[in-house]
């Protein structure tokens, strides 16, 4: 089909028309075109066509949200900037309470589930933080009671063992209690390396985190006093608006 | 969220933020963010960064609305932030030149079935699929341009606002760009004649 100068011309009418924005005398021109052009006609269909194929490709449902990260992830070089004023917004929010004196509690709990979507990194990062810091504590008081259980009943173990030792063997009682002795200090050594070792991984957990968070209160401490107020109370907005289901 | 806001037009929400009332800003994003995270997804291509960018653009929009001027409309504004923020984000994609797992082989779909009609596809959720990929194959300004009129619903006015551009430009791009996409789609399986036989079933 060949469109003539005229049919050049016109597509901008013809387009209004496909779309129905536009004055009413270029759609009127557009229609008055078509009813004389077979070609335009043709393409006409063809454009109508290809609307009604666009409108096969639908949004995902729902609508995306920002995915959690892993927090290794989260900081590294290059990072858009959102992602880390967004961690530093995160733990302005919650650990220096100063920047939003305004937060009630009962906002503060319902804007939670929104701030597990939007500040997941910062969550997990806390989350972890706790759960380690309570498991290392649990095995630390473990520890420490059964060392405490071993060094408050000397005697009653060891005549329990000694007891014991004296049905199959002649050992001396004060072997025994040498033995005794060497085995006790051999436990609060083995007690001691374990402790050190687990203060070891918390220490470099602690480090790896606190250098996430650093990095994060970096980018907070570079910007002015009263710009991150200003950014700390957007971030709440979206919070809380994110947190509401979606009309549109 | 204040009750007042909601009933407000985005221009007077504008007006009373750059007065003082941060909440206003709320109602703005509440308003807005659906819309820009679905045209985002759309021009990018795949949800990859799209929540990201949306939300990069409007903490760009709040750290600039004391300084907007209010004869432009607010959603031109938005959309223009949103849109640049996915032109950096292909142009650094572009500059890696990966090869992105979303999109298949452009010559395999067609190859499958070339006459599938679009009830068929669409069964298969397959018709989305192709005229997503027909939308990659355009150029950065025609797909723009498809998008903000055929998803967004802006007008012709609007378009040429958010894109510095006059009136006459866009409907020529737009044109440019639904022809373009006949071929595409075309050549993605989905003929012109299976979609009106499809149109005016429905």
């Amino acid at each position: 089909m060949t469109a003539t100068l005229s049919c050049e011309a016109l597509r901008d009418d013809i387009i209004a028309l496909l779309y129905d924005d536009g004055d009413s005398a270029d759609k009127s021109r557009a229609r008055d075109h078509l009813a004389q052009c077979v070609p335009c006609r043709a393409e006409y269909s063809d454009l109508k066509s290809v609307r009604k194929a666009l409108q096969g490709w639908d949004l995902p449902v729902p609508a995306p949200l920002p995915q959690p990260r892993s927090s290794g992830r989260f900081l590294a070089p290059g990072l858009a900037a959102a992602a880390g004023l967004i961690l530093g917004i995160g733990l302005a929010l919650a650990g220096r309470n100063a920047l939003a004196p305004a937060a009630s509690p009962a906002s503060a709990a319902s804007s939670a589930p929104a701030a597990n979507v939007q500040f997941v990194s910062f969550d997990q990062l806390q989350e972890v933080l706790k759960t380690q810091e309570s498991r290392h504590q649990a095995e630390i008081a473990d520890l420490r009671r059964s060392l405490t259980l071993v060094s408050e009943s000397p005697a009653s173990s060891g005549t329990l063992t000694a007891g014991a030792l004296k049905n199959v063997s002649n050992l001396s009682p004060a072997t025994i209690e040498r033995l005794l002795k060497a085995s006790e200090e051999r436990q609060a050594r083995m007690f001691e390396a374990r402790l050190a070792g687990l203060r070891t991984e918390s220490d470099l957990q602690r480090q790896y985190d606190m250098a996430q968070i650093a990095a994060g209160l970096a980018y907070i401490d570079s910007r002015t006093g009263a710009d991150a107020a200003r950014t700390s109370e957007l971030m709440k907005n979206l919070v809380r608006v994110t947190a509401k289901p979606q009309d549109r | 969220m204040d009750r007042s806001h909601s009933q407000m037009s985005d221009e007077q929400l504008v007006e009373a933020f750059q007065a003082g009332h941060v909440a206003a800003y709320d109602e703005l994003v509440s308003r807005w963010q659906s819309k820009i995270r679905g045209a985002v997804w759309r021009v990018l291509g795949s949800t990859e960064d799209a929540a990201d960018i949306t939300q990069e653009a409007f903490l760009r929009a709040y750290r600039g609305l004391k300084a907007f001027k209010r004869e432009a409309k607010f959603s031109s504004w938005i959309y223009q932030i949103a849109l640049n923020l996915c032109r950096d984000s292909l142009r650094r994609k572009k500059g890696k030149s990966y090869v992105s797992l979303d999109e298949p082989e452009p010559q395999i779909p067609a190859l499958i079935s070339k006459s599938a009609s679009p009830l068929e596809l669409s069964e298969g959720n397959q018709l989305a699929e192709r005229v997503r990929a027909a939308i990659q194959k355009l150029s950065e300004d025609q797909r723009e341009v498809i998008i903000l009129k055929e998803y967004e619903g802006l007008t012709f006015a609007e378009i040429a606002e958010t894109l510095g551009l006059p009136t006459s430009t866009v409907k020529t791009r737009l044109y440019r760009g639904l022809v373009e996409m006949k071929q595409h789609l075309a050549r993605e399986g989905v003929t012109s004649a299976s979609a009106i036989h499809d149109s005016n079933e429905s």
